[in-house]
């Protein structure tokens, strides 16, 4: 009990617990407000109002709760029936026909369910997004490699000649990394559940989950918070199984080894989930596999059967009993082979290896300069490398995830094609006629009007006359505003002698906005930052060498040289990458008019005092940003400057800049003026 | 004209504390032992000596010039072994002697040169590409000696290099500062007085951050002379007599039990010893009541 007290109550577990819960908060934040601006921009690209389209969608969840799922059901059933009807007269029999019945089976359970409509979008959110998935097997891994030292350390030898020091500590062990693991999802998990609660609205638990349409499909008569708990529970059993398992192989085998296995069972596993559909022949690997429990959702959204000798066993049942044998297995093993057996001896073949790779590198990777010297500590020693790799990783996942989605009308489009560029007496003469063309057609409409009724014509004709003068209008009226600012700016291309071109402004406009799509690219940066530059000084902490360095002649300047060298490099590339980002899709989903255009062609830079082009201004906005971004990674060198370890410094960072960002993100707005991700995204429009 | 280093009226103050005070003494090449108790000011002389900190006054001279003025000049003249280990267990040994090169500011030709030549100087050549994480204490104490030759500097100063060393490995390391000396000033910090006298050609004392002696080991035994004795009985007299005398020292010799005290003058009873004094009486005679040497 006091070991499970040691290990569950440590100050240093619970940082970590609550710093994987921000920064999960944090993403999961940014991903929430992405989607709403998203569907938001969806809906005004179609020149329709948010709240006509929105109106739609009830429309056709109202169809959905009266007509479609009850027609479902009915067309399962026969479905069924009629396969089995001509199953049976081509003689088919065994699993397709067990199959059948089954299916009919299980679907018939749902007859006279209650649907009720509600707010879906959070339950949808924490089920869609999956980083929450792998950051919270970040804690149970974490606690297990405490454990792996622990037992490598004179502490270690210590536990074990102590009574209780085997097989009875081992258990609690395993009881602690269960219960890491489980309020990691409870945390976590959890927490998604309640943000979203709090930013969509009441997710409406106890209604049942096939109220969701996405949830059509789920045979089980379940509530909505039935799902969530199920989901969290299988979660929590899939985290202490791959815990467990990495214990087991690194107390066992020599640490390169441990993780290449480790690392291979976890890769095949997740390949294998993802890889094969539900209805392969070979579905087994996909349901039989701990990422289907991690997964969880799946058993929810779709409907399969796994074939057991000509028999169907639902794939629920085969992952649930999969991970049970998996967990007792697990369980017993390290009992056995942690608990009660002698430490192993690891691979002295392996260790040679280690050190073959070190000549290898020694002598073949040119780093003999101070520069270079700091970039093995930061990259290799420090593993920035493996940081900067997740950063690409969850970049690519961004670029994925993130849409752009400009407003579009044609007849402004038509009118940029013929009109872009510099604005000419003849291109404004041009504009006159047409706006002057459209307030005699108006004219024209209204007196028609006028003379419809006092002929007393059919309302009919009356409503289409009524219709044309409406749309002369709002065409009159978008004519109007393009005369007007095509007059503006060449007024002010006569008065100031700089140029401003009529272009079409308002991917420009949207890309200098504030938007949650930046802000997720911001919060990766951050993040980024906070894991790469928190070592950079406290390495050296850790190791005392501060007066060994200085006591050199390059370990003053040269050294902080070297250190402000890399920062300035990586941050470079990190921030050009993640911004760049958001930035792309101007280029893929939309397109920014007229790169070439001089900046002050947008209402935005008309005070700049100096001429430049859209494309510079472009370049010149992530300078700044960049600028910014070093300004915070100055900010953590500072904390890494006066902190122990680099454990230390990290957590410092992340108390100091990330968790008021990621609670201004969720919504705080008194922590907005500490908030880093704004900051960094730098809103200008 | 043979180098020379010379601290003239030394001090530092922490707060109201002072760590070092008006200390002098000038530096030739060859070893110079520096002995004192934990907080006498041994690592505060140091940190003077190698620029890590700001001195509240004195002066520190090198050739006539003074060390601060000289910077990064100076610092290329120092090779420093700190107290405390301070090596980046994730670096083999051969990727550090490369990064402490590079902080030297040596061309690469002559720190792989030289890296190579100090391995195996420090016979550390059949373990250069093993992770420093899994030196024994003295291999990592080997690998900063070898770090702080890199260079080849005129000054060495090294703290306690030979702290938690097995006795064989002790000896080969103090051979291995003997040989250096030769032609270059090494001052040796040590808690082992038996690494000073067989090496030393000058000794330091320093307690309360102030100097008590700076001679030759042959001239501190002179000194101490007469003041070094004994007093012979069974044990339980010899305890007795501890309580009187707790910083004697209880030995055991044929005759029996002995208590070997240091004192100026003897007390009364007690037998001068003139034969086979130790540089640990000396420490015994200027450092007692000191942690260390209490």
């Amino acid at each position: 009990m006091a070991e499970l007290a040691r290990l569950l109550l440590s100050p240093k577990r619970l940082v970590i617990l609550i710093m994987a819960a921000v920064i999960n908060l944090a993403l999961f934040s940014g991903y929430c407000r992405d989607k709403q601006e998203q569907s938001i921009a969806k809906y005004s690209t179609g020149m329709q109002s948010a709240a006509s389209a929105k109106s739609r969608e009830n429309q056709k969840l109202q169809q959905y709760l009266e007509k479609d799922y009850p027609d479902y059901l009915k067309y399962v059933e026969e479905q069924a029936a009629a396969q089995s009807i001509l199953s049976g007269l081509t003689k088919q029999s065994g699993f397709i026909d067990r199959n059948l019945k089954k299916t009919a089976a299980d679907y018939s359970r749902l007859e006279g369910i209650t649907l009720t409509a509600g707010e879906s979008r959070g339950t949808l959110a924490v089920a869609d997004y999956p980083i929450t998935d792998y950051l919270l097997l970040i804690a149970p891994i974490l606690l297990v490699l405490e454990l792996l030292a622990d037992a490598d350390s004179a502490a270690g030898d210590l536990t074990r000649s102590t009574r209780q020091g085997r097989v009875p500590l081992c258990a609690w062990r395993i009881a602690a990394v269960a219960l890491n693991a489980a309020a990691s999802v409870l945390l976590l998990y959890g927490g998604n559940i309640l943000y979203t609660c709090i930013f969509y609205g009441d997710p409406g638990l106890t209604r049942a989950l096939q109220s969701i349409p996405e949830y059509q499909v789920c045979v089980h008569r379940i509530t909505v918070g039935g799902y969530l708990l199920a989901a969290g529970c299988l979660k929590t059993l899939a985290a202490v199984i791959l815990a467990l398992l990495i214990w087991l192989v690194l107390s066992r085998f020599h640490v390169i080894l441990g993780w290449l296995i480790s690392g291979i069972w976890i890769g095949a596993s997740f390949l294998l989930f993802r890889l094969i559909v539900p209805t392969a022949g070979v579905n087994h690997l996909k349901f039989l596999n701990v990422f289907a429990a991690l997964d969880a959702d799946i058993f929810f959204t779709q409907y399969c059967n796994l074939n057991w000798f000509g028999y169907p066993a639902g794939f629920l049942l085969n992952t649930l009993v999969f991970c049970i044998i998996l967990l007792t297995v697990a369980v017993l093993l390290c009992l056995l082979r942690i608990g009660h057996a002698y430490p192993a001896k690891t691979g002295e073949k392996l260790a040679d290896l280690s050190d073959r790779l070190h000549r290898f590198l020694t002598r073949h990777l040119p780093v003999h300069s101070l520069f270079g010297m700091e970039g093995w500590k930061l990259m290799i020693a420090q593993k920035g490398l493996f940081v900067l790799l997740a950063a690409g990783v969850m970049g690519f996942s961004l670029w994925k995830e993130i849409h752009v989605y400009v407003p579009v009308n044609s007849d402004t489009e038509r009118f940029y094609s013929q009109y872009s560029g510099e604005v000419t007496k003849e291109n404004i003469e041009r504009t006159a006629y047409i706006v002057i063309g459209e307030m005699k057609s108006l004219k024209n409409a209204k007196v028609a009007l006028a003379k419809a009724y006092l002929r007393k014509a059919a309302p009919r004709d009356i409503d289409r006359i009524k219709q044309g003068i409406m749309k002369s209008e709002s065409e009159l009226y978008l004519y109007k505003n393009l005369l007007n600012t095509m007059l503006m700016l060449a007024k002010y291309t006569r008065e100031t002698g700089r140029p401003a071109w009529f272009i079409q402004q308002n991917a420009y406009m949207i890309f200098f906005q504030d938007s949650a799509a930046e802000h997720r690219c911001s919060m990766v940066l951050l993040l980024w930052m906070i894991f790469t530059f928190s070592g950079i000084a406290a390495y050296d902490n850790r190791y005392d060498t501060a007066m060994l360095l200085r006591s050199t002649r390059n370990g003053r300047a040269g050294l902080l040289t070297a250190k402000a060298g890399w920062i300035l490099l990586l941050t470079l590339i990190a921030s050009f990458g993640l911004h760049g980002v958001y930035l792309a899709h101007f280029f893929t989903d939309a397109e920014f008019a007229m790169l070439d255009a001089p900046a002050q062609s947008l209402a935005l830079f008309r005070d700049l005092p100096f001429s430049v082009s859209m494309r510079g201004i472009l370049i010149g906005y992530l300078f700044v940003r960049y600028l910014i971004a070093l300004v915070i990674a100055a900010g953590i060198y500072a904390v890494s400057r006066f902190s122990r370890t680099p454990e230390k410094a990290r957590m410092t960072a992340m108390v100091i800049f990330l968790l008021p960002s990621a609670l201004a993100e969720s919504g705080i707005e008194q922590l907005q003026m500490l908030n880093c991700v704004g900051l960094l995204s730098f809103p200008i429009a | 004209m043979a180098n020379k280093l010379e601290i003239i009226q030394l001090s530092k103050q922490y707060g109201d504390f002072w760590a070092l005070s008006n200390v002098s003494f000038t530096l030739e090449p060859g070893v110079t032992g520096l002995l004192g108790a934990n907080g006498a000011g041994k690592s505060t002389l140091m940190k003077l000596m190698t620029d890590h900190m700001p001195r509240t006054s004195g002066q520190i001279l090198w050739n006539g010039t003074d060390i601060v003025k000289l910077g990064r000049k100076w610092r290329e003249l120092v090779g420093y072994t700190p107290q405390l280990q301070g090596v980046y267990d994730d670096f083999t040994a051969k990727r550090f002697l490369y990064y402490m090169g590079a902080l030297k500011g040596m061309k690469r030709k002559d720190i792989k040169e030289q890296t190579e030549q100090m391995l195996e100087a420090v016979n550390l050549s059949h373990a250069a590409h093993k992770k420093i994480g899994t030196y024994s204490g003295g291999m990592r104490q080997r690998v900063l000696l070898a770090s702080s030759m890199l260079g080849r500097p005129q000054v060495l100063i090294l703290d306690e290099p030979t702290a938690g060393l097995d006795p064989e490995e002790r000896i080969r390391i103090r051979n291995d500062i003997a040989e250096l000396a030769q032609d270059r000033i090494v001052l040796l910090a040590t808690h082992v007085v038996s690494d000073i006298a067989c090496i030393a050609k000058n000794v330091l004392l320093i307690r309360g951050g102030k100097l008590i002696a700076f001679d030759t080991p042959q001239g501190m035994l002179a000194n101490a002379e007469g003041k070094i004795g004994e007093f012979s009985g069974t044990y339980g007299e010899i305890r007795l007599l501890q309580e009187q005398y707790p910083n004697g020292e209880i030995a055991q010799r044929r005759s029996g039990f002995v208590l070997r005290v240091a004192a100026d003058p003897l007390p009364e009873g007690c037998v001068p010893v003139y034969d086979n004094l130790t540089l640990e009486d000396v420490c015994h005679l200027y450092l007692k009541g000191d942690r260390q040497y209490g």
